[in-house]
């Protein structure tokens, strides 16, 4: 009896010892992630009462979020334009977006201070940041998907720094906490970052990886002809195209998007190298970004012939985020190395700068050669192609337009691409949902995008 | 040997316990808004209650186990300022049950001969444990979600705090007489053999009992407490794994029966599973506790500077997370590290005992005790489905705290009485 009341105690050793190894990892390494989780009112309502909580600003400076007075209410100017990228910030509804991310940063209280257990702020201010958003270019963004859904991404390829980021139905920051019965209750979900957190398939857009799997691999795709008789049976489906392209080589299927010639191509390399190229691209991992992105994937495994067809033409179970695409635009741009995206440019305290963001390398998604002769087969595309509605005067664009199949209606209208197709400053990915044709629906708002955005990068 | 003349350890750590106590209601005191000077009688009338306990313990001439009562006292004065800070009222009821339940314990102590002597009670016991949780199922009323509550004038009682006491008595005395018996094999299936029937009978009793609570009270804690006590006792009294093999079973056994068809068992696994998913409703109470460990950093917020009024039930379910958001990391793992050495004194208590049904008596209360502990922090913490329990001796709870006190009284009788003196 002796012996087990020793064994019973030394099990209630264990038990205790649990409870203080997850109060350890609650209180130290979860801390940072459940401070800015939007569920957490608490902190935010406490920090904000001790500190001046920091402005944020646009690239070119302007206001887009201010706080007065310590412990005053928030102030959003132009709001309705800004949901997407700063989130709201609420006493009741707790925050998201930029609000939430950079939580600490703005509180004037960094992460390692308060992970000591400080909790008044090191700083009677917090810090300011300062955007790569251009306000302009955000807000033509949002009024050209307004009254659709969908969003919009536009980055500089050279750095990865976003210059917009749009998500139509969005809400006002400024009003959120009057409107959030309505918001709330909303079937378009305006709280849905659809840039960053909406996963749709591809389409059509995904024929650039599967040409970039094929050059890569083997470099006479491009000289070869094709045939294409219009449909392609395969076990358990049919690819189709909207007519018989007949003979073609590998630019003309761009340009016209024909199915049966990727599909083909697809099933020629396999579904292992689509997935180990979409994956370089960044399918399949988690992306470092200041606001929280969704997955995109295209799953491994040994599928099937008509699975694998459907895959190489960004049909099936591939999916997406807007942000995603206008990487793998921006990673052909520059020549084949994807540069890791960010929205702020700066934190300055008062009128020093405490920190810059260095552009820095996220992936190589390909050789600089493919990525050369990926851009030569997208300017046809604009040229002679699907996506001749982003045709800009006196400059060469290189685009791919997607017109994606889904459950939930009218294909999703999809645009990607850049310009100036010899020395890009300026990446583009659009999506409208159950929009249509991407060459006619999403591809003039690129164009739209191009027009703003060339003037914002010189 | 007579170390029990003086007992100046418990005496020194017991000022050493009132002092921090002290410390701590001062912190709180300023902080809170307006300040009342008459708040003080309630950290002084505990504190007094707690040195006279020390004092008749002295004069009673036993050899008690000097280390329980200050950390007895460490718990109980914290929890007076932790409570001032959330809600005044439950302070001062606290301060009143814990002066009774102190009363009581030391009845206990001076009164009864020794533990061994209730032995032949223990079919009273089980009797009276039963008529008390039926009195809930009959006059009950609801709280928060559980129906395991009775109300008396302005005092709202809690049947099951003392049932459980009952309980582990009860077991304690069936088990004491019957250990070789259950230690007979008997049928075999399979792998396992089992008892005979007639020695597994309480077995099943308590397995009913246990799911006639969650049906009926829709108390769930409890449920699981009761289930586990009966494990820790015959654990101790017949070692045998393939008893707790089936205790495993029939748990497991149990909570996916109350998963099927029980809806308050399934949502609270739900909201345990992702509380995220419903950081707004169902999960709202399980998100903030956890905000508010985690809120609480290394070093805490400091007393009277956390927010714990957002978390719902906070005074009588978690005042945990508040005391961790308050005193951060460290006060936490102070606080269960000062748990697991009650744990400690009560295992040492029934380990010394002369006879079995008192090893029994001292293994039940002390497994009780840490066991309670267990399932409300691990709840805290998402370890476990959270449940309506109280942390012993530091929720605000005066059934909880009045029993968990009168097995405090019966370890440190039961310390008395071992081969020590």
């Amino acid at each position: 009896m002796k012996k087990n009341t020793h064994y019973l105690f030394r099990a209630f050793v264990v038990g205790f010892s649990i409870v203080m190894l997850m109060l350890t990892n609650l209180t130290v390494f979860q801390r940072e992630k459940l401070m800015s989780t939007p569920a957490n009112s608490r902190r935010l309502a406490g920090w904000d009462n001790q500190s001046l909580r920091g402005g944020i600003y646009a690239r070119g400076g302007e206001v887009v979020a201010e706080t007065k007075v310590i412990g005053g209410p928030r102030r959003y100017s132009m709001g309705w334009a800004w949901g997407p990228i700063v989130g709201y910030l609420d006493r009741r509804l707790g925050a998201t977006g930029l609000e939430a991310s950079y939580a600490a940063e703005l509180s004037g209280r960094p992460l390692l201070w308060s992970a000591l257990g400080f909790n008044l702020p090191l700083t009677a201010r917090g810090e300011d940041l300062v955007l790569t958003v251009d306000a302009g270019l955000q807000e033509k963004a949002m009024r050209l998907l307004a009254g659709k859904k969908g969003a919009a991404v536009v980055l500089d390829p050279r750095t990865g720094a976003v210059l917009a980021l749009a998500s139509q139905p969005s809400f006002d920051p400024a009003t959120v906490s009057r409107d959030w019965e309505e918001i709330s209750r909303d079937e378009a979900a305006p709280l849905l970052n659809r840039a960053t957190q909406g996963l749709y398939p591809p389409g059509s857009t995904f024929k650039l990886v599967t040409a970039a799997a094929a050059l890569s691999r083997n470099p006479d795709v491009l000289t070869r002809r094709y045939f294409c008789p219009g449909e392609l049976k395969l076990t358990g489906y049919t690819v189709h195209c909207l007519r018989a392209h007949g003979t073609l080589d590998l630019a003309r299927a761009l340009a016209v998007s024909c199915n049966v010639t990727f599909a083909r191509l697809g099933l020629e390399i396999g579904n292992g190298a689509l997935a180990a190229q979409a994956e370089q691209a960044g399918f399949n991992a988690g992306l470092p970004f200041d606001l929280p992105v969704a997955v995109s994937s295209f799953p491994r495994g040994r599928p099937g012939k008509g699975e694998t067809a459907q895959r190489a033409i960004g049909q099936g179970e591939v999916l997406a985020t807007p942000l995603e695409l206008a990487l793998l635009a921006a990673g052909i741009a520059n020549g084949g190395v994807i540069m890791r995206p960010y929205l702020v440019q700066e934190r300055r305290l008062g009128a020093w700068t405490v920190g810059k963001t260095v552009p820095e390398r996220l992936e190589v998604a390909m050789s600089p050669g493919v990525a050369k002769t990926l851009t030569e087969l997208m300017v046809e595309v604009t040229e002679h192609g699907t996506g001749q509605a982003a045709q800009l005067p006196g400059m060469k664009v290189a685009g791919k337009t997607g017109t994606a199949e889904n459950p939930h209606g009218k294909p999703h209208a999809w645009y990607v691409g850049f310009a100036p197709a010899g020395a890009p400053r300026v990446a583009v990915a659009v999506v409208v949902e159950n929009g249509g044709s991407g060459g006619t629906v999403a591809a003039p708002i690129a164009r739209e995008l191009f027009e703003t955005a060339l003037e914002v990068v010189r | 040997m007579r170390k029990s003349e003086g007992r100046t350890t418990e005496g020194e750590l017991l000022f050493s316990a009132i002092v921090l106590g002290l410390l701590a209601f001062a912190l709180v005191w300023a902080a809170v808004q307006p300040r009342e000077p008459l708040a003080w009688l309630y950290p002084l009338a505990v504190s007094l209650a707690l040195w006279l306990a020390h004092i008749v313990l002295g004069r009673l001439e036993l050899c008690a186990d000097e280390l329980i009562l200050p950390l007895i006292a460490v718990p109980l004065l914290l929890s007076i300022a932790v409570l001032y800070h959330l809600d005044r009222r439950s302070a001062f009821w606290q301060v009143i049950w814990a002066i009774l339940g102190l009363g009581s314990a030391l009845a206990v102590v001076a009164f009864l001969p020794s533990v061994a002597s209730l032995r032949r009670w223990w079919p009273l016991f089980l009797v009276l444990g039963l008529a008390l949780l039926a009195t809930t199922l009959f006059f009950g009323v609801e709280v928060y979600g559980a129906r395991s509550w009775l109300v008396v004038g302005p005092v709202r009682f809690q049947p099951s705090e003392p049932a459980k006491v009952l309980f582990s008595l009860a077991l304690a005395g069936y088990l004491a007489g019957r250990k070789e018996l259950l230690m007979v094999r008997g049928w075999r299936v399979g792998i396992l053999t089992l008892p005979h029937p007639a020695y597994f009978g309480p077995l099943v009793l308590v397995l009913l009992l246990a799911l006639a609570l969650m049906v009926g009270q829709r108390d769930l804690g409890t449920a699981l407490l009761i289930f586990g006590l009966f494990a820790c006792e015959l654990y101790v009294a017949a070692p045998r794994l393939d008893y707790l093999f089936l205790g495993l079973v029939a748990l497991a056994g149990g909570g996916f029966v109350g998963y099927r068809f029980f809806d308050h068992v399934r949502a609270r696994i739900d909201v345990w599973l992702n509380p995220w998913a419903q950081a707004g409703g169902s999960g709202y109470q399980l998100v903030q506790s956890i905000l508010a460990v985690s809120a609480g950093g290394i070093l805490g917020a400091g007393f009277g500077q956390g927010q714990a009024q957002l978390i719902p039930a906070v005074t009588t379910d978690l005042t945990f997370a508040a005391w961790a958001e308050e005193t951060g990391l460290a006060g936490s793992l102070a606080l269960v590290a000062l748990y697991l050495i009650l744990t400690e004194r009560g295992f040492r208590a029934a380990l010394a005992a002369n006879d079995d049904f008192s090893a029994l008596v001292g293994v039940g209360l002390t497994s009780l005790f840490a066991l309670q502990s267990l399932v409300i922090l691990g709840g805290a913490l998402r370890l476990i489905p959270l449940t309506g329990l109280t942390l012993p001796l530091f929720n605000y709870g005066g059934s909880s705290l009045v029993s968990t006190l009168i097995s405090f009284g019966f370890l440190l009788l039961l310390s008395a009485e071992g081969p020590a003196a």
